[in-house]
């Protein structure tokens, strides 16, 4: 941040007021006890109606047999757990919870490793580094539904993907990447991976460079290889960094309904339905919003979980810096 | 690790980045090539026969398509001015003042930003059902606006923890309200978080599905994820025509991440994901 004239002209008048500060002062400050909850009252009330009533609300319709009927109006019967019942019985709920950790992890975890090895590789300095780095966050900026649509079309039958196979002969018939229940599901993985790779690279680059390179000269000078150099300095230095990543990543894998929607709306069968796209399914195409509030309690129940890991993670991370 | 020759490593970093970024040059090209070049084999690499009648009838001719975009700018920006109005004084407030419940209320936004957006599209249904507020840019502005607000809080607290308190104070001797002082000297010392702020709340706001999706069924409030899930019907495939829309879909967001990096970056490196 550049400081202007005007920055200056601010410094200045804070500093004689500095030297006035008196009885006005604390007596105005007593005063404005209240002052602070009026900051943040607007922020209170909305996030109280449109966040935390709805996830109430969430909780209580799990229990009610809600369905398009008495959706917005007119009683509910309360079904106790019936919801809840209703989907660990159901093989769809079960395949979507296999394929959303299939998903979650899978992706994160190949991301982890070329993100790293993307970092490690644009974090030297060489003409052009700064400009590639930031290129690869374009992916970042776009809707995911663009994206979506575009490896959709990569991934046809008639696309991209297979002729290139094709032509290197790595396959004779064309492959119905998406279309095909045995391929669906590492297809939706492979463009979530590219999807996240940015966001991991970045962090871990914001995490490389704060690693002094003074620590590096010396450890060459003693005779460290550059594999020793990575593994003794610059990786323990980088795992508060990556921990944070990879959670975070995990949220947003996890979560991520646009591009399953988009590329696949949960299909072939079920092969790509993630408890997302379930959820959603329960919800707003059979219309059955009590079973799909009890989908969406267990998701918000996963990400809770995983949230409490970031945040513990952040702090940990404050201890050690 | 440096001793490698520098025309070298940049050789291969611009190898990667392209390899990467391959499937947006795909779809631009795909957008101005004609039905044979689209499936040519071997693939058309770059368009011999560029020709721009996709976009013409596509994109230009179809009034409803300018109107996805009108809606989602105003879907967009909304967002980005309600989140930024909202967390500004909030964030301030926390960073700045002594009161109670503040740990709780920062927790409270950092698990919040681990909320799916599809885990409050159902009871935003039934509530918004209620109020009249489905099928109104308005309420997907307000849905929008409901998970872009704990991240712009978590993200505005350090940017004015930065800047001296006795800035405000002395506005305040000065005879500025508590308030006066947050808009006059506080507010233009915190424009780069602002900016970061803003930006990504407007990228969130633009490329949101699940609530347009779930609060908006009117072809006249459709935005373009919408438009763009839509837009096949059921057998057909034109990807000529998808590939137009998704470059014209792409192109705000890219002009903003292009004159707004910095800021992007600086929101990826605090927890920004999207979704």
């Amino acid at each position: 941040m550049s400081r202007t004239a005007s920055d200056l002209a601010v410094w200045e008048r804070a500093r004689r007021g500095g030297e006035r500060r008196s009885v006005a002062v604390r007596l105005r400050r007593a005063r404005s006890a209240a002052v602070p909850y009026l900051f943040v009252a607007p922020v209170l009330l909305f996030l109280g109606a449109l966040l935390i009533y709805p996830v109430v609300l969430n909780i209580i319709m799990s229990f009610q047999d809600r369905q398009l009927g008495n959706l917005i109006s007119g009683p509910a019967k309360w079904v106790g757990t019936r919801n809840y019942d209703a989907i660990f019985h159901d093989p769809v709920f079960k395949s979507a919870v296999v394929h959303s950790v299939l998903y979650t992890v899978i992706s994160v975890a190949i991301q982890l490793v070329i993100a790293l090895m993307l970092a490690l590789f644009y974090s030297r300095h060489f003409r052009g580094a700064r400009l590639f780095r930031s290129l690869f966050l374009v992916s970042y900026a776009i809707p995911i539904v663009v994206s979506a649509q575009v490896f959709k079309w990569l991934l046809d039958g008639r696309g991209m993907v297979n002729s290139v196979l094709q032509s290197l002969h790595l396959q004779d018939q064309p492959q119905y990447w998406l279309a095909d229940t045995r391929l669906a599901l590492g297809a939706v993985i492979a463009v979530q991976l590219w999807l996240g790779i940015p966001f991991t690279m970045v962090n871990l680059l914001a995490g490389l460079s704060t690693i002094p390179d003074e620590l590096h000269e010396a450890a060459a000078i003693d005779g460290a290889n550059a594999w020793r150099r990575f593994w003794d300095i610059t990786w323990p230095l980088l795992r508060p960094t990556a921990a944070a990543a990879t959670i975070l990543s995990l949220i947003f894998a996890f979560k991520n309904f646009d591009l399953i929607w988009i590329a696949t709306k949960g299909g072939p069968g079920n092969a790509t339905t993630t408890l997302p796209t379930l959820a959603y399914q329960t919800a707003f195409e059979q219309f059955l919003f009590g079973r799909g509030a009890a989908i969406l309690n267990l998701i918000f129940a996963a990400c809770f979980v995983l949230a409490l890991g970031y945040i513990f993670s952040l702090r940990r991370e404050e201890r050690v810096a | 690790m440096r001793r490698l020759p520098v025309s070298f490593s940049t050789a291969v970093g611009f190898l990667i980045v392209a390899v990467y970024l391959f499937p947006i040059y795909w779809m631009v090209t795909g957008s101005i090539k004609s039905q044979d070049d689209l499936f040519a084999s071997p693939p058309q690499l770059i368009p011999i026969h560029p020709q721009f009648s996709t976009w013409s009838q596509e994109i230009l001719h179809k009034p409803e398509v300018l109107e996805y975009i009108r809606n989602t700018f105003i879907v967009a920006t909304g967002t980005m001015v309600l989140a930024l109005v909202l967390a500004a004084p909030a964030a301030y407030a926390l960073a700045n003042f002594h009161m109670r419940g503040k740990s709780l209320i920062m927790l409270f936004c950092l698990s919040s930003l681990m909320l799916p957006a599809i885990m409050l599209a159902t009871p935003l249904f039934v509530i918004f059902s209620r109020v009249h507020l489905t099928n109104s840019l308005l309420g997907l502005i307000l849905a929008d606006t409901t998970l872009a607000l704990p991240y712009a809080i978590v993200l505005l607290r350090p940017t004015f923890a930065s800047i001296p308190k006795d800035l405000a104070e002395a506005a305040q001797i000065d005879g500025s309200s508590s308030f006066g002082a947050f808009v006059r000297i506080v507010l233009p010392l915190a424009r780069p978080g602002l900016a970061t702020v803003g930006v990504l709340s407007f990228l969130w706001g633009w490329g949101d599905l699940v609530f347009a999706l779930t609060l908006t069924s009117d072809e006249s409030k459709r935005v373009v994820t919408t438009g763009l899930a839509n837009f096949f019907g059921a057998f057909a495939t034109d990807w000529a025509g998808a590939m137009a829309f998704c470059s014209l879909a792409m192109l705000p967001p890219l002009l903003v991440f292009v004159f707004a990096q910095r800021q992007v970056i600086a929101g990826l490196t605090t927890g920004g994901t999207k979704g």
